[in-house]
């Protein structure tokens, strides 16, 4: 109990706008233990970036509202939270880095101001030892300190997301989520941005959510998986759960890695999954899923699946009522 | 918006229809902007049928001394003018007039604008460097003098006064037009299109111009308003559409002496202006949030 | 830095050039005679025919061009047909006037748009919001010179607190400043509006939040400086703008200042009074567009790196 530092539970979120009511997570149950990287992954539109904000609280104002569930982060409901509490907790005991770091960081102020600002805002000291925290923070992410005073455009992108890293870490936060850190990066960049928030994760033993629909970055990097799709998470598990062949799994998770091409064997063609993720304004019946399993039951129509757990293992789908998978 | 069935010219078709569709029921939420359009419609018809509504020669041209400067009554709704003239016919018949000059100008400009900025912005290199620089000169000077100083060597006239108006408004055109094109020109279906073999004359047709569309409408919309009000400036100095042509510019400048003893001569030119203005703004705020919704919030 | 305002101060002259062909062009179409216009109708033909030898009016257009760039360069503009006085001379009496008509017209006009717009923009969807909002649209339809006659109608005829001509007292000023300031401050207010709202929407804003800022420093430190730059551009630009206007409004309130020099002296014919002026005023505008752009190098970091190298 002690190990667990966030969990989420039946948390729902909806986007209000003039017309519609978009359902971006209906449901979601979550735990991130200390130390422990879970992975976050599906496809875009799936809710995972709304998750993320979530926990900050920084969906936008009026449009993004959480209607039920909790979001305990050391034991405290942050769903119920302050401005002013989450302001103390935000880039202080959760950070969060986004996903396109060419338009994260400010035009016109200095990255050495922009890390010190963070430091500002939660740490004490005098202005001697926060800019040395600066300097010792660029250090750690592999940016000279005589590059302080320069500005974000003077840096390529993988050098921006070292930035923000940078930042995301300066005041050692217990959680950090990342939303796709590294899709706008080229991909020899890729491994070794996720090199250094590795590392980082082991010397400062942060707990880390990374967001991604790359299962290669989730084999690489995490101790726990949860699938998302159209708002809910359809399975959930860790890293050998999920990604042992022998296992059931859910039709979406056994589409997704085979969509995966495999170098060793040879096909003729791509393997996608049938269908497009449903629109969040009118979401099927019954289980989300359904209109594109391949092993869809008449029950999936109108019945929304429970987990079916299995140790750490838990999956969301009717195939697996009754059974042990 | 569903995601059904999809059919490769289906999905082209689909999406062209429904684009403009959901910008007009978006635009049509917008309060303001209906009673912009409204007004602008009301006025068209105003301006079409103002022989019906008021008789141009007798009511507004011919000058009656006896009924000079009467207030509002119920045979002159506006009242008369220092001619005897009877103001409402006049303010009628002013909305072709200032409708004309704005909705032909702009038009003009937005021809000879789209195709420099176009061409700018496609071809770039020196071509782009040779027009810009041409605008830059124009554009610094203050585009009022600049139509003062047409008018002055073309003659007054309601011909004339387009010419002048349209040439200091094309630059800022010329501009628009040309960030349309070079934001979309970088964009990689260009490429495609161009790999493919597509004519280039095609491509700017079919492919860049009407995603740049969008800005350009907005532009023109509050063009044709901006140029009413010069237009209205400068036949209030004179050097614009003279008398005895009931332009509500001209009609103030005729008001002024009379300000004292005949204010509401002053208000009713005035206030059509601003009202014509007005909803043309209004239309042109409306567009713009019906285009790209995400701006709203 | 240095070799950015350089290079900027060098790109006027031949901006300048360019507006003096403009303007000389135009003129040369002009109709009218101004050797008619000088010694009268009824002047005999000699004479007529030798004061157009003197002025040079027989020449043709590419010599008689060269030759104004020739004296402009040395700084001579010529005399004023009407006056026979060095065109400078009238010029530079009724400048000031001018000038400060355009000069309080512009600050008052961004003192009001520029904060409001930003307020509005803040606290979108807010009372203040559509109240300014509304204000702005009204206001930007309004044509300058009617809000002046408007103003002079109530201010000047009914009331009788200020003057509706003249510029005898500082008193004078306010009706003519207040009608050229409003409509561009409602110009200005609602593209610092959506300058404003399009910063806010910004990742980089959203990642202040993310560090804990509140939103005194997020809008301040952050959106604020960020939203400034295109401001002060389009600040620039309504200058320009109100310097044409400033011909108008002198026009509504009989002010003599050189906007009612260059509509006399066109109505005149008075070529090289007219050259004179209009080119003064194109370089007074290209000088505050230049100023502008060197504010703006100085606030982004962008361009201040483009010319420091």
């Amino acid at each position: 109990m002690e190990n667990r530092l966030l969990e989420i539970k039946d948390l729902f979120i909806e986007y209000i706008s003039d017309d519609s009511i978009v359902k971006a997570v209906n449901g979601i149950n979550l735990r991130v233990d200390k130390g422990e990287t879970l992975g976050l992954v599906g496809e875009t539109g799936a809710g995972k970036t709304t998750t993320a904000l979530s926990i900050m609280k920084l969906l936008p104002l009026n449009i993004g509202v959480i209607k039920e569930g909790q979001i305990n982060f050391n034991n405290k409901d942050i769903v119920k939270s302050s401005e002013a509490e989450m302001r103390l907790i935000r880039g202080n005991n959760i950070s969060m880095i986004f996903q396109d770091p060419m338009t994260s960081l400010n035009p016109v102020m200095t990255i050495g101001d922009q890390v010190l600002e963070v430091l500002s805002f939660h740490s004490k000291g005098t202005k001697e030892e926060l800019n040395a925290q600066v300097d010792d923070m660029l250090k750690l992410v592999g940016i000279l300190p005589a590059r302080k005073n320069e500005y974000p455009h003077q840096f390529s992108g993988g050098m921006k997301q070292r930035v923000v890293i940078a930042i995301a870490l300066a005041c050692n936060p217990k959680l950090i989520i990342a939303d796709e850190p590294t899709t706008a990066l080229d991909v020899t960049i890729q491994a070794q941005v996720l090199d250094i928030m590795e590392e980082l994760k082991r010397k400062l033993n942060t707990s880390m959510i990374l967001i991604t629909h790359d299962l290669g970055v989730v084999a690489q990097t995490c101790d726990k998986v949860a699938i998302m799709y159209a708002g809910e998470i359809i399975e959930n598990g860790s890293i050998e759960d999920i990604f042992d062949k022998s296992r059931g799994h859910h039709p979406y998770t056994v589409g997704l890695f085979g969509s995966i091409p495999d170098l060793k064997k040879g096909s003729k063609r791509l393997n996608p999954i049938e269908g497009l993720i449903p629109d969040p304004r009118e979401l099927p019946a019954g289980c989300k899923f359904h209109p594109r399993c391949p092993k869809c039951m008449e029950i999936c129509k109108s019945i929304i699946p429970k987990d079916v757990v299995n140790g750490s293992h838990i999956i969301k789908c009717h195939l697996f009522n009754n059974t042990v998978v | 918006m569903s995601s059904s069935e999809i059919s490769v010219n289906g999905i082209k078709k689909y999406k062209k229809k429904s684009k403009s569709y959901e910008v007009w029921k978006r635009y049509r939420k917008n309060k303001a902007a209906m009673v912009g359009l409204v007004i602008i419609c009301a006025l068209i018809l105003i301006a079409i049928f103002a022989n019906v509504i008021a008789d141009y020669d007798t009511m507004a041209i011919e000058q009656h001394a006896k009924q000079r400067l009467q207030g509002p009554s119920k045979q002159n709704l506006f009242g008369t003018d220092a001619y005897g003239r009877d103001v409402f016919s006049r303010i009628i018949h002013g909305s072709r007039i200032s409708l004309f000059i704005g909705i032909a100008s702009t038009a003009f400009c937005l021809l000879i604008g789209g195709l420099l900025g176009a061409l700018a912005g496609y071809y770039g290199g020196m071509l782009d460097n040779i027009i810009m620089r041409v605008l830059d000169t124009i554009m610094s000077i203050p585009p009022i003098l600049l139509s003062l100083s047409i008018v002055a060597a073309l003659g007054a006239g309601m011909r004339n006064l387009m010419i002048a108006v349209t040439i200091s408004r094309i630059p800022s055109f010329t501009r628009l037009i040309r960030a349309s094109v070079l934001t979309v020109v970088g964009e990689e279906y260009i490429e495609a299109a161009k790999s493919c073999g597509t004519r280039e004359y095609r491509i700017i047709l079919v492919h860049i111009l009407p995603n740049a569309i969008g800005p350009i409408i907005v532009q023109a919309t509050m063009a044709v308003a901006q140029t009413i009000l010069t237009a209205a400036g400068l036949s209030f100095i004179g050097m614009g559409i003279q008398p005895p042509a009931p332009e509500w510019g001209a009609m103030l400048s005729e008001a002024r002496e009379y300000m004292r003893y005949a204010p509401y001569l002053t208000i009713f030119p005035g206030l059509a202006i601003v009202i014509s203005a007005l909803s043309l703004n209004l239309i042109g705020d409306g567009l713009r949030d019906a285009l790209d919704p995400k701006l709203k919030n | 830095m240095y070799k950015y305002i350089l290079k900027r101060l060098l790109i006027v002259i031949p901006v300048l050039l360019g507006v003096t062909f403009i303007v000389f062009t135009i003129m040369y179409f002009t109709p009218g005679d101004p050797v008619t216009l000088i010694l009268g109708q009824d002047a005999p033909m000699e004479a007529k025919e030798q004061l157009r030898d003197e002025l040079g009016l027989n020449k043709p257009f590419v010599e008689r061009y060269v030759s104004f760039v020739g004296n402009a360069f040395k700084g001579d503009f010529g005399y004023s047909y009407r006056t026979g006085s060095p065109v400078f001379l009238e010029i530079f009496s009724r400048f000031p006037t001018t000038l400060k008509l355009a000069i309080s017209s512009i600050i008052l006009a961004t003192m009001i748009g520029v904060p409001i717009g930003i307020l509005s923009a803040v606290k979108q969807y807010s009372t203040l919001d559509l109240i300014s909002s509304v204000s702005a649209m009204f206001l930007a339809a309004i044509p300058g010179f009617w809000l002046g006659l408007m103003m002079i109608l109530l201010f000047s005829l009914k009331l009788g607190w200020l003057p509706s001509n003249g510029i005898e007292s500082l008193a004078s000023y306010v009706l003519p400043t207040i009608s050229l300031a409003l409509p561009t401050a409602a110009q200005i207010l609602r593209l610092t509006r959506s300058a404003m709202l399009e910063t806010i929407r910004q990742d980089y804003i959203r990642t202040a939040r993310a560090k804990g800022a509140t939103e005194k420093i997020v809008i301040w430190r952050h959106a604020l400086i960020n939203a400034l730059l295109p401001v002060v551009t389009i600040v620039g630009m309504h200058f320009g703008t109100l310097l044409g206007g400033t011909v108008i409004t002198e026009s509504v309130y009989a002010i003599p200042g050189v906007g009612t020099l260059v509509i006399n002296s066109i109505r005149m014919k008075d070529t090289p009074q007219v050259l004179a002026a209009v080119t003064l005023l194109s370089a007074l505008f290209c000088f505050i567009m230049l100023s502008v752009d060197i504010i703006y190098a100085y606030i982004d970091p962008r361009i201040k790196a483009r010319y420091t190298k």
